[in-house]
């Protein structure tokens, strides 16, 4: 996640690097789940989804976020976030390269690829409205 | 009077029948005269059998490249190590929340993983009482990119008396899943024991597969299990200097070493296609063949962004305001150290050289292993210090066996495991002393297996580190150490 803030280097290169993780939980936009989601986690998930103000996007950063992916059918853990939260983007990878991750951001909020248009319009429109698709974003490798 | 001690060897298999089974007073009794002649207690475990648990105690004698095994039959409780042996606390802690079996006499028996959000309300957190003492509670969502875990602060005004700390947010049931194995699934949930320590628990897993089956990887796979393992020394201690640097709000270095970490990354990812190393150890060598010239490239890539790193990393020793927010800054003494049984460069950094690498070697440091790293003085500047200086060392211990080169299979078969057989597998990962303790059953798969993350023994050293500390220094003391909470949690 860190290194999705500076994937290319901007900083070492002096340029303005886009800032991607908000500090304040009531001014955020978006929550970004990352690990598997544990049943001693589990309050603590839904307190903080709670907290961040609407509109909202969830992310499930990598495969333990989107399936529970080692852990899955363990007790001790849920398989993904998807059984507790609706989830607006899928991040894949283990851990996900940070290039992923920014593509998926950029993606989502329609500044990339062929998300600019149509797919994104609506996506844009189904946020605004609260109703969002539960199916995941195409979501490239990176490289 | 036969010995209550089995010898072997860092990932050495035993018989299981050959471990002496003790009575528990000649077992409290041994271990308390194995740590008192300076053994280090590496493990205390114990597996169910009928009536009962069978405890297993586990110490390390380090001068002469020895572990050494002793076992006793419990039924539902002990008289508890812990008031004579410190190090053993949290082992006991962990046994009496994991089996119904009571160390008597245990000074406080908190669960380890047991979080305030448990059935139940969960365990009861040490509490400083006054008038004028308060409390800060932080987590287990931090403001930050690290993992959960809760944090009591005890306070008087900003100096801290105590801090409790409140762990098992990641607790994801990763032991149960390994007994069965081994398979494919339980060496890819070996290497998520601890996500950057990947090649650390790897090796550890590969190697207790490899004692159990008798099998020697080549001297290839050896090299490139080192170079990577140094990789990922050298790019979570640079990860942390930046780290350091930023909780003392000294931004140079922490924007130049968060984007070189990135760099030591990307060059694991070259061997390993992941930039944690996901899949590159696997029991019998390395998964992939990487030739000559590409290990050459990764040194001499390695040596490149250590001289930028030097640049960086050279501003935070020069400025005084740095070291004034560094130096006698949760200070661990080598006495408390010792006593808790703090290991890696956390131990290092307090006067005590613990380090698998030279005194349980297993492959390419049998040969050859990094100069040693000594410091004394336990505060956060030495902490800091020693990873720089393991950086230095690590680079040029890369720059040298790559040099060397090594030849042979990367990957021979691993035959099937000895049944009934225990092995010991001790790796020195980047935080400290990795032990994976695998048992087998009659049918040659596992049934027991412990993993001790250095973690598990230097989290009560953060705690210590932040007496008498105030408040403010937290950030810069839990950066010092970076444990790792799912290492912990398992």
């Amino acid at each position: 996640m860190s290194g999705a803030c500076d994937p290319g280097g901007w900083v070492r290169r002096r340029e303005p690097a886009p800032t991607l993780i908000p500090q304040d939980l009531h001014h955020a936009a978006l929550k970004l789940v990352t690990g598997p989601v544990t049943a001693a986690m589990r309050a603590a998930l839904l307190a903080t989804y709670r907290a961040v103000p609407a509109p909202k996007l969830v992310i499930a950063c990598g495969a333990c976020a989107i399936s529970g992916c080692p852990f899955a059918g363990h007790p001790e853990v849920h398989d993904g976030i998807g059984e507790l939260l609706s989830v607006d983007l899928f991040v894949p990878g283990c851990p996900p390269h940070p290039y992923t991750l920014l593509d998926g951001l950029l993606r989502l909020i329609g500044r990339r690829g062929e998300s600019r248009g149509a797919a994104a319009a609506a996506r844009q429109r189904s946020w605004q409205t609260g109703v969002r698709s539960r199916t995941p974003p195409t979501i490239s490798q990176g490289d | 009077m036969t010995t209550p001690w089995l010898t072997t060897h860092n990932g050495e298999a035993v018989a299981i029948e050959l471990v002496p089974s003790v009575s528990v007073d000649r077992f409290r009794q041994a271990l308390l005269d194995a740590t008192g002649q300076g053994d280090r207690l590496l493990a205390l475990t114990g597996w169910p059998v009928a009536g009962g648990l069978r405890l297993l105690g586990v110490v390390a004698v380090d001068a002469a490249r020895q572990i050494r095994l002793t076992s006793a039959p419990v039924k539902d409780h002990y008289s508890a190590l812990t008031p004579e042996l410190l190090a053993a606390h949290y082992f006991e802690r962990e046994l009496a929340e994991q089996y119904p079996v009571r160390p008597e006499g245990h000074p406080w028996l908190k669960p380890v993983r047991e979080t305030e959000r448990s059935p139940g309300g969960g365990p009861a957190l040490f509490q400083v009482a006054g008038e004028e003492v308060h409390e800060v509670a932080v987590g287990p969502v931090h403001a930050g990119i690290i993992e959960p875990g809760h944090f009591r602060f005890q306070c008087h005004g900003e100096r801290v008396l105590h801090l409790e700390i409140g762990l098992g947010y990641q607790h994801r049931g990763v032991e149960p899943a390994l007994i069965g194995g081994p398979t494919p699934r339980t060496a890819a949930l070996a290497e998520t024991l601890s996500g950057d320590a990947t090649i650390g628990h790897a090796i550890a897993y590969a190697q207790a597969v490899e004692g159990l089956a008798h099998t020697k990887p080549s001297k290839r796979a050896e090299l490139v299990r080192a170079l990577a393992l140094e990789l990922e020394r050298i790019a979570n201690h640079v990860g942390d200097l930046g780290a350091i640097s930023g909780d003392v709000g000294f931004l140079p270095t922490a924007a130049y070493c968060g984007a070189l970490r990135g760099t030591f990354l990307n060059l694991t990812m070259r061997l390993a296609g992941s930039r944690v190393g996901r899949g590159l150890v696997r029991p019998g060598g390395v998964a992939f063949t990487i030739d000559d010239a590409e290990l050459a490239e990764v040194a001499t890539a390695a040596h490149a962004a250590f001289e930028e790193t030097r640049q960086a990393v050279d501003l935070l020793w020069a400025s005084a305001s740095v070291r004034a927010r560094l130096e006698g800054i949760g200070t661990v003494d080598e006495q408390t150290a010792e006593a808790i049984g703090m290991v890696g460069p956390a131990a290092r950094a307090s006067g005590l050289y613990r380090d698998c690498r030279r005194d349980h070697p297993t492959g390419l440091y049998r040969r050859r292993r990094p100069a040693e790293v000594l410091m004394e003085s336990g505060d956060c500047f030495a902490r800091a210090m020693t990873r720089w200086r393991e950086i230095v060392r690590s680079v040029a211990f890369i720059k040298r066996v790559v040099g060397e080169g090594a030849e042979g299979e990367v990957s021979v078969p691993v035959g099937p495991l000895a049944a009934g057989h225990l092995t010991v597998s001790l790796v020195e990962g980047w935080r400290g002393e990795i032990c994976h303790l695998a048992t087998t059953g009659g049918d040659g798969r596992f049934f027991h297996y412990k993993v001790v993350d250095p973690s598990f023994h230097n989290w009560f050293g953060l705690a210590l580190a932040l007496r008498d500390q105030a408040i403010s220094d937290f950030p810069v003391c839990n950066k010092s150490f970076n444990l790792s909470y799912c290492g912990h949690d398992l």
